[in-house]
């Protein structure tokens, strides 16, 4: 199965570890981080999903030229089917903060191929049409990625925290450009709130007047504000 | 074991106040409104998970027959060094054949229970990388593939969290002199899993008895030089009396099942 891959033959490793032990994975990393005093940090962490299209513009502007010998933290890309992550993404959107946390923990610890595989070929009640009814907003291409930039403070070296969320800013304004979107914003207003739902505003907008036509939930998200009279849609 | 699979059903109170069960096939249009639907249309009060089987246990292992024996001992003979000889000799006419075989035991049982190969590759071609990733996410469901595939960025320094020293798995796998001149401010590198029990099993199980015969005449030998000359603190890292290459355990005495290494002794 390594066969057709290109990577550079003296530089492949591989270890045999028991199913619970890969699973587990994380929790070895943070041992190890917590035992420098590096895990009780701040983590300004950017993720973001890029279109396929525009991934090697990205690796160039930023991968290849935001990145400093002194980044702190783990840097993840990985490509996407966007048919078989709508259903899984949405999970981790999920607004329950127990849950959303418990889903949150998966993504990192968890095989998201397996999942998407597992999910989507084993089960045909969840076909692709999905896709246009969720709330969750990916990039419209059929494969995009998932880059995550899982920076963290260190306390007494490297780069402050303000300095990390001015490169996060750089960035973002970077992705203006090339239409991809971030994971996680936080927006504090609703036209930037329409500009990140796209296509999928109206729809979203439908749905809160049907489900919560008196905008009682969640007005912290700056989205709609309590007891505002919502528009009747169109 | 059972891990997260997916979720299935959600309990919600809607903004109207009323509770509602829903999932993709029931009122399946607030239950995706509400995934993704940053707290907009609801309160999740319970919610119930689909759970998917982890790989299977490799299963028990089975003792090796007297041809199996008799076939570790011819290995042990044909090594070039009269270490293994005498101490594999001594040990498989002294030890009741069961209780040899209760001795290799001890040394790998927990290697016997892997799982999961778990890869990692480096690249500094990005578009390669890319290529290659997304090769490996678009292979039809009927082609044996890996279970598992992500990527990282590493910084081409040795920083050991995300720099070149991040990705072997042992430190002492990669040195400064092993990355490619072409590299650039930036490397790639590849993670891969794949679960033993959907690899061919019959080609894990040779992998096994084979990798079996080396461990158990080189740990005769380690434990003959453990006991009798006294030379080994640690088994197999050091002072071996062999200029020979040899198959060394990788951990300390009390806990033998470590990763295994080739090491060559001067």
């Amino acid at each position: 199965m390594l066969a057709p891959l290109n990577y550079i033959q003296s530089l492949r490793f591989t270890t045999d570890v028991s199913y619970f032990q890969f699973l587990n994975r994380i929790h070895d990393v943070e041992l190890s981080l917590s035992s420098h005093g590096l895990w009780d940090v701040p983590h300004p962490w950017l993720n973001l999903f890029i279109p396929r299209s525009s991934i090697l513009e990205f690796n160039t502007k930023v991968f290849k030229q935001l990145i400093n010998q002194d980044f702190s933290g783990p840097i993840v890309v990985y490509p996407v089917n966007r048919d078989k992550y709508v259903f899984m993404k949405n999970l981790l959107q999920i607004s329950h903060p127990l849950l959303h946390f418990f889903l949150r923990t998966q993504l990192l610890v968890f095989q998201p191929c397996r999942f998407f595989c597992f999910l989507f070929d084993s089960n045909s009640n969840f076909p692709c049409r999905w896709d246009n009814q969720a709330s969750a907003v990916i990039p419209e291409e059929s494969m995009f990625y998932l880059v995550a930039f899982l920076r963290n403070a260190l306390p007494s070296s490297g780069p402050s925290l303000k300095s990390q969320m001015d490169d996060n800013s750089k960035i973002l304004s970077m992705c203006h450009d090339i239409s991809c979107k971030q994971y996680f914003p936080t927006y504090n207003n609703p036209a930037q709130w329409e500009q990140h739902f796209g296509s999928q505003w109206q729809n979203f907008l439908e749905l809160k007047q049907t489900f919560d036509p008196h905008a009682i939930l969640a007005p912290g998200q700056n989205i709609f504000q309590r007891n505002q009279i919502l528009a009747s849609p169109s | 074991m059972k891990i997260l699979s997916i979720l299935y059903v959600v309990f919600l109170k809607p903004g109207k106040g009323e509770l509602v069960i829903c999932s993709p096939s029931k009122q399946p249009e607030l239950f995706f409104a509400v995934l993704g639907g940053l707290g907009q249309f609801g309160i999740i009060t319970n919610a119930r998970i689909v759970l998917e089987s982890a790989p299977q246990q490799v299963s028990e292992f089975r003792p090796p027959s007297c041809e199996e024996l008799v076939g570790m001992e011819k290995l042990a003979l044909r090594s070039d060094f009269a270490g293994v000889r005498n101490c594999s000799w001594q040990l498989l006419t002294t030890l009741k054949l069961r209780g040899t075989f209760d001795f290799a035991m001890d040394s790998f049982a927990g290697c016997l229970a892997c799982q999961v190969r778990w890869i990692r590759a480096i690249y500094t071609d990005f578009q390669s990388f890319t290529r290659d990733q997304e090769m490996l996410i678009s292979q039809p469901s009927t082609t044996e593939t890996f279970d598992y595939v992500e990527g990282f960025v590493i910084i081409n320094n040795d920083n050991p969290f995300n720099g070149w020293k991040s990705v072997p798995f042992a430190p002492e796998q990669l040195n400064r002199s092993m990355i490619p001149e072409d590299a650039g401010s930036v490397m790639y590198y590849i993670e891969l899993t794949k679960g033993f029990d959907s690899i061919d099993i019959h080609a894990m199980e040779q992998v096994r008895i084979i990798f079996l015969r080396l461990a158990f005449s080189q740990r005769i030998l380690l434990r003959k030089n453990l006991e009798n000359e006294n030379t080994c603190q640690h088994l197999g890292i050091t002072s071996l009396p062999t200029n020979l290459n040899c198959m060394c355990t990788y951990g300390a005495v009390g806990n033998p099942c470590r990763k295994w290494r080739r090491c060559s002794h001067p």
